[in-house]
C-alpha cells in the first residue's frame, strides 16, 4: 500500500515535471546546446534587468544587453568571475535576502531555476555563444586574397568574376526607385554594381540588364567598391542617423563573406583595400576608421577631419589612403599606420568623391564648387584643374582603367575627359516620360566599364544611362 | 396603420434626417490645410518650417544653420531652401523611395536624435503635409516648358494677412477669445492659416495669446497681440478693463482735437484724466519745454499777475515768438543729425562745416521754414560743405571716411521716418512689412553719393556719381534699382535719385514722415511718444492711441508742417496741461497721457537752468563765453566718429554722445555720479551765491520772508509753502543776515527733485 502510494506520488511528480518542461518557455534552458550567453542567459537578463541595465538606461553604469557589457561590468567593477559563481556579484545580488540589495528591486525575484542557469553558466567559463569556447578570439571567417597582377587595359583578363546563379533575394518595394547613390565598375570583369533600396544590382554594362541581385538588409548601400581582382564587392551604408555597417560579398556566388563596422549613422564613404585586408569607413562622426576584414577589429582611427567624411579611397598599390570631407579638405595617409602624408587644398566646398588612377600616381577629386582636380599624388600639387567642369557642382568623378575620366554634375551633364584633362565628349540625360515637373533630374554617379567601352551614369530617378565610348 | 409601424416609420425618418445633417456638416466643414492635390513647396511645406520653428533664428534659420542644414530665416529664400532641403545631399533629408525614412520627418518627430527636440508627431497635420509632398516626389514650384526647361514659379504669393478681429475688449481677467488668421493670395483667394501662424503678445501681464490664436486676459490695461505668417505680421489690440464699479467718466472739457482724441481712448479704458496743473507749474513746464530754461523772476511775476482768462495761451504765444524757441528746436535737430566738429577727423566734419550746418539749421527754424521742406532741402543737396550748409547731411549723419550707403540709408530712415530698416539687410524684417528688396532698393538712393575735395582746406564736395551702380541683393546677386519704401516698383528716370527721394519725403501724402515728425514733437512735449521708442516704428510696435497719432499727423499736414502752429495747439490742449499727480483710476497708466509725466531735465537744459537761476555763467570747451548748453556741440581735435559728450557734466547727465542717430543716445536714467556731482560737485557749489544777489538783499536789510520768497520764485518758479517758510525761518533763527544759511537753503533747492525734474 505504501509502495503504491509512493509510486503514485512519483508518477505524479514525473507527470508534473514533464508538463512543466513542455510548457516551459522555450527561450530559456534548452539543455541541448552547451550553456552559453546568447541562448540561455541573454533572454533572462533582458526580461528581468533590461529596463534599468540596458541600452536605454544604465544604472550604476551597467549594461546587460550585450555579452561584452556583462563581462565588462559596471560602476562598481566586474559582476561575473569566470568559473566562480560564488565570487560573482551578479549571483550575490539576485540571491540576496536583503531587500535593499536584491535585484531586481521591484517585481518578482529571479526564479531558483533561472539563478541556477546563471550560476552554471558562470562556472562553465562564460561562453558567449554555442560555437565559442570560453574567451576565444572573434573571427569573421573572411580570408583576404591580394591581387598584385597589374591591370592591363588592353587585356583585362576577361571574363573575370561575374555572378553565377545567385540565390533569390527578396526585394523591398518602394514608392519610387531609390536614386542611384552608388555605382561601381569591376576592374577585371564586364560588370557594374548599382545601389537599390536594401539591395545591390549587378548589371551588364552594355545592356544594363541585371545579372544578379544581392540583398543589403542593413538599409541603403551608399558606397559600392569592387576589390582589385573583382572577386569581392564591398557595400557600405545603412539607415541614416540610426545604423551603418559594411558588408563583403563574393561576386561569383553572391554569398555574404563578412560584415563589419558598427556606426550610429549610415556610412557615407568606404573603400576596400587592394590586399582585401582592411576596409576604410568615413562617417558623419568626422572620423575615418580602418577595420580589419579578418577580425572586424578597429585597426586605427583618423580624427583630423572637421566635418563629415564624404570620400575615402585606397590607392591601387595599397600604400596610400585618400580621404576628403564636407568643407573641401583632402588628405593622404599611410594606409597601414594611418600616419599623415599630405594635405591637398583646392576645394572650397564639399568634396563629392576622390578616385585613384590605376597607376596610383594621380588622384582625382571633385566637389560642389564645380572644380575637378587631377592631383600629383606623390608631390601633392594639382597637375590639372578644371574650375567650371560642371556649373553649380560636380557630383562624381571616376577613372577608367586606361586613365580616362568620367564626371557628372548638377548641370545635368555627363562628361568624358582624356588623360590630360581635355573634355572629349559630353552627354545629357534624355527626357524621361515620367519626369515630375519641378523635380530636377541629376546624374549622381558615373562609372567606366573595365574595357573602357561603356560610360554608365545613375540618376536621381533610379535610372541608369549608358553611352558607348568606342 | 398599426402603432408599431408608425413608430418604425418615424425612426427611419429621424435616421435619414440625422444622416443628412451629418453630411451637410461635413460639406460645410472647414477647408483643408492644403486643398490642392499636390502640396506645394512654397505654399504648404515652407509654412510648416515656419510654424514648427525649423527656420527660426535659434535653429536652422541662423546664419550658418545647424549641423550643416541651413534654411533662410523665416523663409526669405525659397529657391535656396528647396535646393538645400532636396538637392544638397541627395536622398538623405528627403527620401522619395521610402518617404517615411526622410530625415526631415524622422528628426522632426524625434524618431532619431534631434537636438531641436520633437516638433510634432506623426498624427499631426504638419507631418501629413510634409509626407504628402515627399510622396509626390518632393517637387519644386516650377512649371516645365515644352523644351524641358524649368521656368518661373507658378504659385500665388501671399499678399497680406488679417486677424478675424482687430480689437478685443475683455471685461475681466481670465476670459478667452479665439482669433483666426487669414492669408490673402495674389490670385485673389484667401486661406485660413490659424494653425500655421506664430503668435506673441507685447505685454503678457495684460493678455496672452497661445499657439492656436486663443487670447486670454490677465491684468487690466491695454496691449497688442500679433500673428505672423509668411513674411507678414498683423496685430490686434487687446484691452482688459479695470472694474467698472466706482468709475465715473468726469466729462472734462476739451480745448481742441487733441483732447477729444485722448479722452476717447481714456474713457474706453476707464482711466479718468487728472486735474489741470496750477499756474506756477504750467509756466515752469512750458518754459522748460519751449525755450529750455525756467522762467525768470520778471517772467514769473508778469504771468502770475495777469488776470486774463487766456493767460496760458498768451504765455505760449510769447514763448513761441522768441528766438530761443526756434534755436532750441534747431539744436535738437542738430543733435539728431550728429553734428560734431573735428578738424582732424578722417571724415568730413571739419569745424567750419559743422558750424555752417548748425547755423543753417538754426536759420531755417528761425524763419519758420516748414519741416518737410527743411528735410527735402537737405536730402537733395550737393556741393561743397563749408559753403553749403544743408549738404552736410551727407557728412554729419555718417562720420566715416567714405560715404557708406547702407549706413546712410538706415540712418536716414530711422531719423526721418522712424523706421529701422537695417534688420532687412540680411533677411526680411521679422516683425514688419519690409523685405530685403525694400532695403536694397532704398540703399540705392545713396549708392552714388560721393565726396571729393572742395575749395577750402579740408572742405568736401558732395556730388552724385552718375556712373554708380545700384545696391546688389545677396540673395541672387542682382542689383535693385532705387525704390521708395512701400512703393511697388523702382523710380523712373535717371540721374540723381535723391531728387525723387526729396520729393517723396516732403509729399503731404507721405504718412510715415508726417507721423514720425508729429510723434517726435509730441514726445518732446509730453515725455513719451504715441509710438515709443520714437525711432522704432513697426507693425509689432503700434501707437498706444492710433487715432491720436493719425489726428496729429493729419493736423501737421493741414498746417503745412509749420512748427509753431503745431506746437501751439499741443501746448494749448488740456492734456498737455494736466497735473502730474495721478488719481485712483490712472495711477498705473504710463502710456495714455492721463496725467503729466515726471521727466528729468535733459543734461543741457539742466545746466542752462542752473546757470539761469543762479545768474552765474558756465564756460563750455572750445566755445565762447555765454554759449547756452543746448546750443553746444562738441568741437574736438581728433576723430569725430566715437562717442563725444564734450563736457564732463554732459557725460554724467547722459547727454547724447552723438555716436549714433538712435534717440536712445539721450539717457535720463539716474546714476550715483549724478547725485554726487550735484551734492558736492563744482557746478552747484560755485554758484550758491547767486552772483551776489543774496548778499545784496541782505545788505539792503530785506526781511527774511521776502528774501526767501525771491529765492523760491527764482529757483523753483513758485512761492514757498507756509511749512517751508517756517522751516527756513527757524534755520535763520530770526537773524536775516546769515549768508551761509541762505546758501544752504539754495543748495537744498538746487538738489531737490523738484528742480531737476519737469513736473
Amino acid at each position: 500500500m505504501r509502495l503504491t502510494l509512493w509510486l503514485n506520488w512519483q508518477a505524479a511528480f514525473c507527470l508534473v515535471l514533464v508538463v512543466w518542461v513542455l510548457i516551459h518557455d522555450a527561450s530559456e534552458a534548452s539543455f541541448e546546446d552547451p550553456l552559453n550567453y546568447d541562448t540561455h542567459i541573454a533572454g533572462i537578463l533582458k526580461t528581468k534587468c533590461g529596463v534599468c541595465h540596458g541600452d536605454g538606461k544604465q544604472e550604476a553604469g551597467l549594461n546587460l544587453a550585450s555579452y561584452a557589457g556583462v563581462v565588462q561590468g559596471g560602476g562598481s567593477g566586474k559582476i561575473v568571475v569566470a568559473g566562480q559563481p560564488t565570487q560573482s556579484k551578479l549571483i550575490e545580488v539576485v540571491t540576496s535576502e536583503d531587500t535593499s540589495i536584491r535585484m531586481p528591486p521591484d517585481g518578482d525575484p529571479l526564479t531558483k531555476e533561472q539563478i541556477g542557469v546563471i550560476e552554471a553558466w558562470i562556472s562553465k567559463g562564460l561562453r558567449e555563444n554555442a560555437g565559442s569556447s570560453a574567451a576565444q578570439m572573434r573571427t569573421l571567417g573572411f580570408v583576404p586574397q591580394a591581387d598584385s597582377n597589374p591591370l592591363d587595359p588592353t587585356n583585362p583578363g576577361l571574363p573575370g568574376p561575374i555572378p553565377q546563379n545567385y540565390p533569390p533575394t527578396q526585394t523591398i518595394p518602394t514608392a519610387r526607385p531609390l536614386p542611384i547613390v552608388a555605382l561601381a565598375a569591376s576592374p577585371r570583369a564586364l560588370l557594374i554594381a548599382a545601389s537599390r533600396y536594401g539591395a545591390i544590382d549587378l548589371l551588364d554594362p552594355v545592356s544594363c540588364e541585371s545579372v544578379g541581385t544581392l540583398g543589403f538588409p542593413e538599409g541603403e548601400p551608399l558606397n559600392l567598391s569592387f576589390s582589385r581582382s573583382g572577386r569581392v564587392l564591398m557595400a557600405a551604408g545603412g539607415k541614416p542617423v540610426r545604423s551603418g555597417s559594411a558588408t563583403l560579398y563574393d561576386v561569383v556566388s553572391g554569398k555574404r563573406l563578412a560584415s563589419l563596422g558598427d556606426e550610429s549613422d549610415a556610412i557615407l564613404s568606404a573603400d576596400l583595400s587592394p590586399d582585401e585586408r582592411s576596409v576604410a569607413i568615413g562617417c558623419t562622426s568626422r572620423l575615418v576608421k580602418i577595420h580589419s576584414t579578418e577580425t572586424g577589429e578597429l585597426i586605427t582611427t583618423i580624427d583630423k577631419h572637421t566635418d563629415w567624411v564624404t570620400a575615402v579611397a585606397f590607392s591601387p598599390d595599397g600604400r596610400t589612403l585618400a580621404t576628403a570631407d564636407r568643407v573641401g579638405n583632402v588628405y593622404l595617409w599611410d594606409s597601414r599606420s594611418g600616419g599623415a602624408l599630405l594635405s591637398l587644398s583646392a576645394h572650397k566646398k564639399s568634396v563629392r568623391s576622390v578616385h585613384w588612377r590605376s597607376d596610383s600616381q594621380v588622384l582625382v577629386s571633385c566637389g560642389e564648387d564645380g572644380l575637378v582636380v587631377w592631383w600629383d599624388a606623390k608631390e601633392g600639387w594639382p597637375s590639372i584643374q578644371r574650375p567650371e567642369a560642371h556649373a553649380q557642382g560636380v557630383l562624381d568623378a571616376k577613372f577608367g582603367n586606361g586613365g580616362e575620366l568620367a564626371t557628372c554634375g548638377r548641370d545635368q551633364l555627363v562628361k568624358y575627359w582624356s588623360a590630360d584633362g581635355t573634355e572629349l565628349k559630353r552627354f545629357g540625360l534624355e527626357t524621361a516620360s515620367d519626369q515630375i515637373p519641378g523635380v530636377k533630374r541629376l546624374p549622381l554617379r558615373v562609372a567606366i566599364s573595365s574595357d573602357g567601352g561603356s560610360l554608365i551614369a545613375g540618376d536621381t530617378n533610379g535610372q541608369l544611362h549608358r553611352w558607348s565610348l568606342k | 396603420m398599426k402603432t408599431y409601424q408608425v413608430i418604425g416609420a418615424c425612426m427611419v425618418l429621424l435616421l435619414f434626417a440625422w444622416v443628412g445633417v451629418l453630411a451637410s456638416e461635413s460639406f460645410g466643414a472647414e477647408p483643408d490645410l492644403y486643398p490642392s492635390s499636390v502640396p506645394s513647396f512654397r505654399r504648404d511645406v515652407m509654412p510648416v518650417f515656419f510654424r514648427a520653428g525649423c527656420n527660426s533664428g535659434t535653429c536652422h534659420g541662423s546664419a550658418r544653420g545647424k549641423d550643416g542644414y541651413m534654411l533662410s530665416l523665416f523663409g526669405y529664400d525659397p529657391v535656396g531652401d528647396y535646393r538645400r532641403t532636396v538637392e544638397e545631399i541627395p536622398n538623405r533629408r528627403i527620401n522619395t523611395a521610402v518617404p517615411t525614412e526622410s530625415l526631415l520627418l524622422l528628426k522632426a518627430t524625434a524618431s532619431v536624435p534631434h537636438t531641436g527636440g520633437k516638433l510634432f508627431d506623426s498624427q499631426s497635420e504638419l507631418y501629413r503635409t510634409l509626407l504628402a509632398w515627399i510622396e509626390s516626389g518632393a517637387p519644386d514650384d516650377l512649371t516645365v516648358a515644352g523644351d524641358g526647361t524649368n521656368s518661373q514659379v507658378s504659385i500665388p504669393e501671399v499678399t497680406s494677412i488679417q486677424f478675424s478681429q482687430d480689437s478685443i475688449v475683455f471685461e475681466t481677467a481670465k476670459k478667452t477669445q479665439a482669433l483666426r488668421l487669414t492669408a490673402s493670395y495674389s490670385d485673389g483667394t484667401t486661406r485660413d492659416v490659424t494653425m500655421l501662424g506664430r503668435y506673441f503678445s507685447n505685454n503678457s501681464s495684460v493678455a496672452e495669446i497661445d499657439a492656436n490664436g486663443q487670447v486670454t486676459s490677465h491684468g487690466s490695461g491695454d496691449t497688442n497681440v500679433f500673428g505672423r505668417f509668411n513674411r507678414f505680421t498683423v496685430g490686434a489690440e487687446v484691452i482688459t478693463l479695470p472694474p467698472s464699479e466706482g468709475f465715473v467718466w468726469p466729462e472734462p472739457p476739451s480745448s481742441n482735437y487733441i483732447d477729444r482724441l485722448v479722452y476717447e481712448r481714456l474713457e474706453k479704458l476707464r482711466l479718468a484724466p487728472s486735474e489741470l496743473c496750477d499756474d506756477e507749474t504750467f509756466l515752469r513746464r512750458v518754459s522748460l519745454d519751449l525755450i529750455g530754461r525756467p522762467p525768470t523772476e520778471s517772467e514769473y511775476h508778469q504771468y502770475m499777475d495777469d488776470p486774463a482768462a487766456d493767460k496760458r495761451t498768451k504765455a505760449v504765444d510769447r514763448l513761441l515768438a522768441m528766438d530761443d524757441f526756434s534755436d532750441y528746436q534747431a539744436a535738437l535737430w542738430a543733435e539728431q543729425l550728429r553734428v560734431i566738429g573735428g578738424n582732424y577727423s578722417t571724415g568730413a566734419t571739419v569745424i567750419k562745416a559743422a558750424d555752417r550746418f548748425a547755423n543753417w539749421i538754426r536759420d531755417q527754424f528761425r524763419k519758420g521754414q516748414p519741416i518737410n521742406e527743411f528735410v527735402a532741402e537737405m536730402t537733395a543737396a550737393s556741393g561743397p560743405n563749408i559753403a553749403n550748409g544743408p549738404v552736410n547731411l551727407y557728412t554729419m549723419l555718417v562720420h566715416k571716411p567714405q560715404v557708406d550707403p547702407k549706413m546712410l540709408a538706415a540712418d536716414y530712415s530711422q531719423v526721418f521716418l522712424g523706421v529701422q530698416i537695417q534688420c532687412a539687410e540680411c533677411h526680411n524684417h521679422p516683425f514688419d512689412r519690409w523685405n530685403m528688396d525694400d532695403y536694397y532698393g532704398f540703399v540705392s538712393f545713396f549708392t552714388g553719393v560721393r565726396r571729393k575735395p572742395g575749395v577750402e582746406p579740408r572742405e568736401k564736395r558732395i556730388y552724385w556719381d552718375i556712373k554708380s551702380s545700384p545696391a546688389v541683393s545677396p540673395v541672387d546677386g542682382k542689383p535693385r534699382a532705387a525704390k521708395l519704401l512701400g512703393a511697388p516698383s523702382a523710380i523712373d528716370g535717371q540721374g540723381d535719385p535723391r531728387r525723387e527721394l526729396a520729393r517723396w519725403i516732403s509729399d503731404p501724402n507721405n504718412d510715415l514722415f508726417a507721423k514720425n515728425i508729429a510723434n517726435r514733437l509730441w514726445a518732446h512735449l509730453l515725455g513719451r511718444g504715441v509710438v515709443e521708442p520714437i525711432d522704432d516704428v513697426r507693425v509689432s510696435n503700434p501707437p498706444t492711441n492710433a487715432r491720436l497719432l493719425n489726428g496729429l499727423s493729419d493736423r501737421l499736414r493741414e498746417l503745412r508742417y509749420d512748427l509753431r502752429s503745431f506746437v501751439r495747439e499741443i501746448c494749448n490742449s488740456r492734456i498737455y496741461q494736466l497735473s502730474s499727480q495721478p488719481n485712483l483710476s490712472n495711477a498705473s497708466d504710463s502710456r495714455q497721457f492721463s496725467h503729466a509725466k515726471l521727466r528729468r531735465l535733459r543734461a543741457d537744459v539742466l545746466l542752462d537752468s542752473i546757470v539761469t537761476v543762479t545768474g552765474t555763467g558756465r564756460n563750455l570747451p572750445q566755445w565762447p563765453e555765454g554759449t547756452r548748453a543746448v546750443m553746444y556741440y562738441p568741437r574736438v581735435s581728433g576723430d569725430t566718429e566715437g562717442p563725444h559728450a564734450g563736457d564732463p557734466f554732459f557725460e554724467t547727465f547722459g547727454r547724447s554722445s552723438r555716436s549714433t542717430v538712435c534717440a536712445c543716445e539721450t539717457k535720463k536714467d539716474p546714476t550715483l555720479s549724478q547725485t554726487m556731482h550735484l551734492v558736492v560737485g563744482d557746478t552747484i557749489r560755485d554758484r550758491l551765491s547767486v552772483a551776489g544777489l543774496t548778499k545784496s538783499l541782505i545788505d539792503q536789510q530785506q526781511p527774511a520772508e521776502q528774501i526767501l520768497e525771491r529765492l523760491f520764485v527764482r529757483v523753483l518758479s513758485r512761492r514757498p509753502t507756509h511749512q517751508e517758510l517756517n522751516g527756513c525761518l527757524q534755520m535763520l533763527e530770526g537773524s536775516s543776515g546769515n549768508l551761509e544759511i541762505y546758501e544752504d537753503i539754495l543748495w537744498g533747492m538746487l538738489n531737490s527733485t523738484e528742480f531737476i525734474f519737469n513736473h
